[in-house]
């Protein structure tokens, strides 16, 4: 076992996990971040996301309404705390990265431009085309280039988190190369190593994302918070689950059933004219269309494709040149992997899997409960997503909490003597043998696809957009049987390097802990809220649930659920109205003499 | 359903004294792409197989190998413009770390020589908000900000096979892409890298860089571009020794 | 330590043979030496001239010989071919253009070095009296 001893240590280095390290190094240059990643950082999933970021910008827009829509897009599970914080930071820190060169879309006089997203009063998504992600990522990783206290540990593939008397001192991890052991010891950890979606069959997740820092985390006690609440976004194509952005929609775009009709009027979110126009229609929020395609489908409106079932989104009116300059990767993508050319035809769209709003427990600080511990980004439950996160403030959210929790861990790291306790060493062994004993496993006809396969064609069953008892009681069963499977699952390459196939078991492992977390907060949670939809409760029960779930780890056992208070500061729960009856009520609320934007 | 032979070179360093070609019989789907196919045999077949991917939606990177002796991204390597045997190498000019894994150290390291960040022209902060950039200044430089990494470029250069120091199309592009932004201040100082023998003059302008370049970066353009600055700035420094 | 990166060896001398884009790029950098043959025996056509007026008849007779025709051929199929592949790379060349609001595309530019040619080609085509 190698030993690198670091002031901080950060787990992923993606969005958040790069801004944490360059907060870290910008603010003290003398403490030395190891920052890990079992990908290198430009492969990191950040990569993957195409509309934007949200920050208040334009003269018309307000803190006030990124407050509100945000609140209420999360159906009022949010930490509101943590949001009109987040909402303060988020133009600081998009103007921050444009100083650092993100090569955001402007306007005609050279300002930054926006588009509106779903679910939005005021246009305040920031972009660059349709690859803000990208740009994102790769302008983190270029500016974190050139600090010398950031070293960088690509392609270590992390295993366990080292907790000594009860503070994080350490990371466990496989130098994928050489199969060697590295213990990491430090004064404090970050994780921010991204979701899970990769536990569901359609996913726009890429294949790295198999929450392996929330099942670190949750196995050293940690809770999981809100895990019931999974994100489908609305618009994915069919099959490869790849993401068609919100900002289709932004820029105009329609969606229609297989006559053509707008079916989204029938589901609250009409009237469909005029359009554009925000917060309506289209621009709801993405819980609200994707609930509407499921009842489409339901009702045999859909159009069927090679897998399965599938509404159409219509771009063509938005024309060429409007397509090419706002979005040339969508039509690049429809194109290529649907056949489908968005400026001369519809093309077929389906709900997928897209994010996990719940995650590691963490204050408003980016801390966990554990001393030490900090986590921020997808993995992370701050929280300012609630039970349906509103479209582009995850991109802000890592850049906010990803620097809260670089603050947060270098102040604890200036404050923990140096040395290593003797403890760390020791746990640091014991990993390292767990992790050479998956090579002495029998072969008894366990894969690691047999395995993945049936866990995720469950998770779509039992955990998908609707959700009832039954359906979730058979999901809950057979991941506790599956993770008896994964015990048994050999590593069958016994190459020390490069090992994927011992990545793929450990990987398994992870979402198999993360699956059964979400399963098993989502029974107990008996009513429908955001993105949590039942068929047996479907009413919103805030007497009884307007809480943060908790999801405890109990070894081979199943999770223990309890729950935490959200934190309301000035929007108490109302009905979440979209389209014509927002309108109404605002007008009514106007006439009546109080602001609008207040919910009553 | 269309069955392919898949013809993988695998190099194991522990057992394999040199790489080997194993062959697969795959069924596929119509709209598979090379990966997926991959990916059916590390599920179905040998879970051993060893290759890097992760979005399977061409932007982060990973999944750079030679298919049929060219350099491509294999998600997006449709299987449908393939004949019926595929032959899957790792990308060429690295190597080998294990089957379809490259080692790109040496990319990394010409990047970080590079200094492909921002050195402000003025400092600014933060509290006084964005740089304005017009969208001409922008489009001056945002085709050479697209490069995801990938490799491909360096695995298309003949140059890079037969010159390892040269610093290679990407890393150059994105120096070019540094220099051309309005916001930024440091060309003088990435001319170490950009404008020496092993840096813009060891390319031959072979071209092939931009041909397989997935994002239509055409570092082969930034690259002659750069010639073209790198020759006037010396000239400069010559006629005009003040205008250093 | 188990890590071994393999290498492949390069040919040296015949990795241009590989791939018909390299053979390509090959072949237009060769036939420069045809573009350089043809300057030198235009200036030995100067040379002859200038020693006299039997010694620059001789000259243009060679040239006139089937011989002199045959490597007069050859030298502009690859002259041409030179050309032509030249005139492929040159929007990477050119810095960005931009035409009344539009960006210049490298379609355009590669046209324009067509219209060039044609164009001189025609005024030294007048010059001579051919057309």
């Amino acid at each position: 076992m190698e030993i690198v001893s670091a002031d901080v240590a950060i787990v992923g280095a993606g969005g958040a996990g790069l801004r944490a390290a360059i907060a870290i190094a910008q603010s003290d240059p003398s403490l030395k971040v190891a920052l890990i990643s079992k990908v290198y950082p430009m492969r990191s999933h950040t990569v993957a996301a195409e509309g934007g970021a949200a920050g208040v910008i334009r003269a018309e827009d307000s803190l006030e309404h990124h407050f509100n829509d945000t609140v209420s897009g999360g159906d009022w599970l949010t930490d509101q705390d943590a949001v009109e914080l987040f909402i303060e930071d988020a133009p600081r820190q998009l103007t921050q990265l444009e100083h650092w060169g993100c090569p955001w879309s402007r306007t005609p006089e050279g300002r930054v431009n926006t588009r509106p997203f779903g679910g939005m009063k005021i246009e305040r998504t920031w972009f660059a085309a349709d690859k803000s992600g990208f740009h994102i990522l790769h302008t983190l990783f270029q500016t974190s280039i050139q600090f010398e206290s950031i070293e960088r540990y690509d392609e270590f593939y992390a295993t366990d988190l080292i907790v000594e008397d009860g503070h994080c001192r350490g990371v466990v991890a496989i130098e994928m190369r050489s199969g060697r052991v590295f213990l990491f010891h430090a004064k404090s950890v970050i994780v921010a190593s991204g979701g899970a979606g990769r536990i569901f069959p359609f996913t726009t997740n890429g294949a790295i994302k198999t929450g392996d820092g929330m099942a670190m985390a949750y196995r050293i006690g940690v809770p999981l918070k809100d895990m019931e609440f999974v994100q489908y976004h609305p618009t994915g194509l069919p099959g490869t689950g790849i993401l068609l952005t919100e900002g289709c929609r932004g820029e105009g775009g329609i969606m229609v059933n297989k006559d053509g009709y707008r079916y989204l009027q029938d589901y609250g979110l009409g009237p469909p004219d005029p359009w554009p126009r925000k917060k309506a229609m289209e621009l709801g929020p993405r819980d609200r269309l994707s609930q509407a395609f499921w009842h489409e489908q339901q009702k045999g409106n859909c159009v069927s494709t090679t897998y399965g079932d599938a509404v159409l989104l219509d771009m063509r009116h938005l024309g060429e040149k409007k397509i090419n300059e706002r979005l040339p990767f969508v039509r690049d993508l429809a194109s290529s992997y649907m056949g489908k050319d968005p400026v001369h035809e519809p093309v077929p769209v389906r709900p997928v899997v897209h994010y996990m709003m719940g995650g590691i427990h963490t204050n408003i600080d980016a801390a966990t409960p554990i001393p030490g511990l900090f986590a921020a980004g997808e993995c992370a439950c701050v929280s300012i997503n609630g039970a349906n996160r509103l479209g582009s403030n995850s991109l802000t959210e890592l850049l906010v909490f990803g620097q809260r929790a670089g603050l947060g861990a270098a102040e604890v790291a200036r404050q923990v003597a140096d040395g290593m306790p003797a403890g760390v060493e020791t746990q640091g062994r014991e990993a390292e043998a767990r992790i050479l004993g998956l090579f002495d496993r029998e072969d008894v006809g366990e894969s690691v696809a047999g395995v993945r396969n049936a866990m995720t064609a469950s998770m779509e069953e039992g955990a998908g957009i609707y959700r009832t008892e039954e359906a979730m009681q058979a999901t809950c069963d057979l991941i506790g049987q599956l993770r008896e499977r994964v015990a048994k699952v050999p590593v069958k390459d016994k190459s020390k390097v490069f090992n994927t196939d011992l990545m793929g078991v450990l990987e398994l492992e992870a979402m198999l802990d993360i699956s059964q977390t979400v399963v098993h907060s989502a029974i107990v949670r008996k009513e429908s809220r955001g993105s949590h939809q039942r068929l047996d409760f479907e009413k919103r029960d805030d007497e009884a649930f307007l809480k943060h779930s908790l999801a405890t780890y109990r070894g081979a056992d199943v999770p223990e659920i309890s729950y935490c208070d959200v934190v309301i500061t000035k929007s108490q729960p109302a009905e979440r109205l979209y389209g014509g009856a927002a309108e109404a009520a605002a007008k009514e609320a106007k006439e009546g003499g109080s602001g609008e934007g207040k919910a009553a | 359903m269309r069955e392919i032979q898949l013809e993988v070179l695998r190099y194991s360093p522990e057992t394999d004294s040199e790489p080997r070609f194993e062959t697969f019989q795959v069924p596929c789907q119509e709209d598979w792409v090379v990966l997926d196919a991959i990916n059916h045999v590390k599920d179905h077949m040998d879970s051993s197989l060893t290759y890097r991917w992760s979005c399977h939606m061409a932007v982060c990177g990973s999944c750079g190998m030679m298919v049929n002796g060219e350099p491509v991204l294999s998600c997006k390597a449709f299987i449908r413009d393939y004949p019926d045997k595929i032959r899957v190498e790792p990308l060429a000019n690295f190597p080998i770390e294990k089957d379809l894994v490259v080692v790109m150290d040496d990319f990394m390291e010409k990047l970080k020589a590079s200094k492909p960040y921002i050195i402000p022209k003025e400092e600014k902060s933060i509290d006084d908000g964005e740089y304005l950039q017009t969208p001409l200044q922008l489009e001056a430089f945002k085709q050479y900000s697209m490069c995801i990494n990938c490799m491909l470029c360096y695995a298309a250069c003949p140059q890079y096979a037969l010159a390892p120091e040269f610093v290679g199309p990407a890393a150059l592009a994105l120096t070019y892409r540094y220099n051309k932004d309005s916001r930024d201040g440091g060309k003088a100082e990435r001319a170490h890298m950009f404008s020496k023998s092993e840096g813009v003059w060891e390319c031959s302008f072979v071209g092939a860089c931009s041909e397989v370049c997935p994002k239509h970066v055409d570092p082969a353009a930034a690259i002659q571009l750069g010639k073209v600055e790198s020759a006037v700035d010396y000239f400069k420094s010559f006629l005009m020794p003040w205008s250093r | 330590m188990s890590r071994r990166p393999y290498v492949r060896e390069v040919p040296r001398f015949t990795w241009w043979l590989k791939k018909k884009f390299y053979t390509e790029y090959m072949m237009r950098e060769a036939t420069c030496i045809a573009v350089a043959l043809y300057s030198a025996l235009l200036i030995i056509g100067l040379i002859r001239l200038s020693e006299g007026q039997a010694e620059y008849t001789a000259y243009l007779e060679a040239m006139r010989s089937p011989l002199g025709l045959i490597l007069q051929l050859i030298i502009l199929a690859f002259a041409v071919y030179h050309t032509i592949t030249w005139f492929k790379l040159a929007p990477k060349g050119m810095p960005p253009m931009r035409f009344k609001d539009e960006k210049v595309q490298p379609k355009a530019i590669v046209a324009a070095h067509y219209a060039g040619w044609v164009g001189v080609s025609l005024v030294i085509l007048l010059f001579v009296g051919l057309v």
